[in-house]
């Protein structure tokens, strides 16, 4: 058996190994905190059906709307994904902040949790600032003038359908 | 096949090809700190992650273009200076296999929380310098196998997270993924051929669930890693047809995972007798 073999060639090694499997063993059983390098690799197994409602951003770059897809994916997910995070840690910082302070206080570390140190300096006009540079490198021409809207879909009769109007987003602050 | 110090120098050029491959790959779509000028982070639920956010790292990243590149700068010079290490055979090649790892982790770490990029794409940078520790065929053979276990326990958990999530029993699973991975792509463009590709699996339900149960079927395979080494290098190529699609079909660079391969590549490799019966003894 391999873990024998390696216990007799090198003690701490085989205990360093058995305590990562018994790390991820437990952190993945437990389905929720991870600790680096100790991950879940959980992408894409929760149920997800196609009645479920997308959010779609809009793009309106000096006025006309952007076809995000013409470039290539990952210049799409430096845009997209972005905005999704940005508006994901406006509440999602605090949130996990709150979730952490339990647990390091249960382990007697609460003195170290100071929750500045978990929340952005970033707001909505800085942001908007950074993510017209981002778009600008992607697209390769000035942004004079920015909107984003957003809309939500569904998937009915083989085809995207939009179930509302276009939302304007306000925390893109660049008109 | 005997496993020998030259088989070290080759795993180490393989891992640098892979390595400066991907940093090309992020360097193209402006990937790296320096380039990508971040501003605002996203914190998750990682017990070590928020350890090091104690140091405040993520406001000096936020804030100080010098540190940023000097943050690239080090976790691309550490990877070639481990390999210039192997192969010269010099002394501190032990040391400079920690030094990669552990840099690879706060690198990627701050990198995941202030990009589009998941933390789970870059554990190859993790663990594979560690192999390097190994200044020996001995030791690189525990290496080797030490990590080729971690890799297939990965592996393995993905398709024991779509059993437990109920994915796997979720017959609009793949169609639902792709919709929600390619709406923009659905609304903007439905003449490309990528495009119509994508709206055929949508809408075929049933094709592309069977895709969806052959992906964790494929990943259930990689139990096997656990009891045999025979089935290697099949392994391989499951493991490279998975990343294929993932790339091309799922739009999501998991290319970072080959370095991996080394470990399944090198596995039927034996140490020698003496060096077995030694263990034995002990």
């Amino acid at each position: 058996m391999f873990i024998k073999k390696l216990y007799t060639y090198n003690k701490l090694l085989a205990i360093a190994f058995i305590c990562f499997v018994s790390c991820f063993l437990f952190l993945n059983y437990k389905w929720g905190m991870v600790a680096t390098p100790v991950y879940q690799f959980g992408m894409f197994s929760g149920p997800i059906h196609l009645t479920d409602t997308q959010k779609v951003y809009k793009l309106y770059v000096n006025d006309e709307q952007l076809d995000i897809t013409k470039y290539r994916f990952a210049q799409k997910d430096i845009m997209l994904v972005s905005l999704e995070k940005y508006t994901a840690s406006k509440n999602g910082n605090s949130e996990v902040f709150h979730t952490m302070n339990y647990f390091f206080s249960k382990m007697g570390w609460r003195h170290l949790m100071n929750e500045v140190v978990f929340t952005n300096d970033c707001n909505d006009l800085f942001f908007t600032k950074w993510f017209m540079k981002v778009v600008e490198a992607a697209i390769g021409y000035p942004v004079k003038k920015l909107t984003l809207y957003s809309q939500l879909y569904v998937w009915k009769e083989n085809k995207p359908k939009p179930i509302n109007l276009p939302k304007k987003e306000i925390f893109i602050v660049a008109n | 096949m005997l496993l020998t110090e030259k088989h070290i120098k080759n795993y180490a050029i393989f891992y640098l090809i892979c390595f400066l491959t991907n940093y090309a790959w992020f360097i193209a779509n402006g990937l790296l700190f320096s380039t990508l000028k971040p501003v605002f982070f996203l914190n998750r639920l990682d017990i070590t992650g928020n350890i090091l956010m104690l140091t405040n790292l993520q406001f000096w990243l936020t804030h100080n273009q010098w540190l940023r590149m000097v943050f690239d700068g080090i976790y691309l010079l550490l990877p070639c200076l481990l390999v210039y290490a192997c192969y010269t055979e010099k002394k501190f090649q032990t040391l400079l296999a920690v030094l990669t790892a552990l840099a690879s982790i706060i690198y990627n770490y701050f990198f995941s929380m202030m990009s589009f990029v998941s933390i789970e794409v870059f554990v190859a940078w993790m663990f594979v310098p560690l192999i390097f520790i190994a200044r020996s065929a001995r030791a690189f053979y525990f290496g080797i196998h030490t990590v080729r276990l971690l890799f297939i326990l990965f592996f393995f958990s993905t398709a024991l997270w779509k059993i437990r999530g109920g994915g796997a029993f979720n017959s609009d699973q793949m169609s639902g993924i792709l919709f929600s991975q390619h709406t923009s792509l659905l609304i903007t463009n439905e003449t490309n051929l990528f495009s119509r590709l994508i709206n055929f699996l949508v809408s075929n339900q049933k094709i592309s669930y069977i895709i969806y149960l052959l992906a964790v079927i494929l990943e259930f395979l990689f139990v096997a890693g656990f009891f045999t080494k025979k089935f290697d290098r099949f392994l391989i190529i499951i493991f490279c047809l998975f990343i294929f699609f993932d790339y091309y079909l799922m739009e999501i660079n998991y290319f970072t995972w080959v370095p991996f391969l080394g470990c399944l590549y090198f596995s039927r490799h034996t140490i020698n007798e003496l060096s077995q019966n030694k263990l034995s003894a002990n």
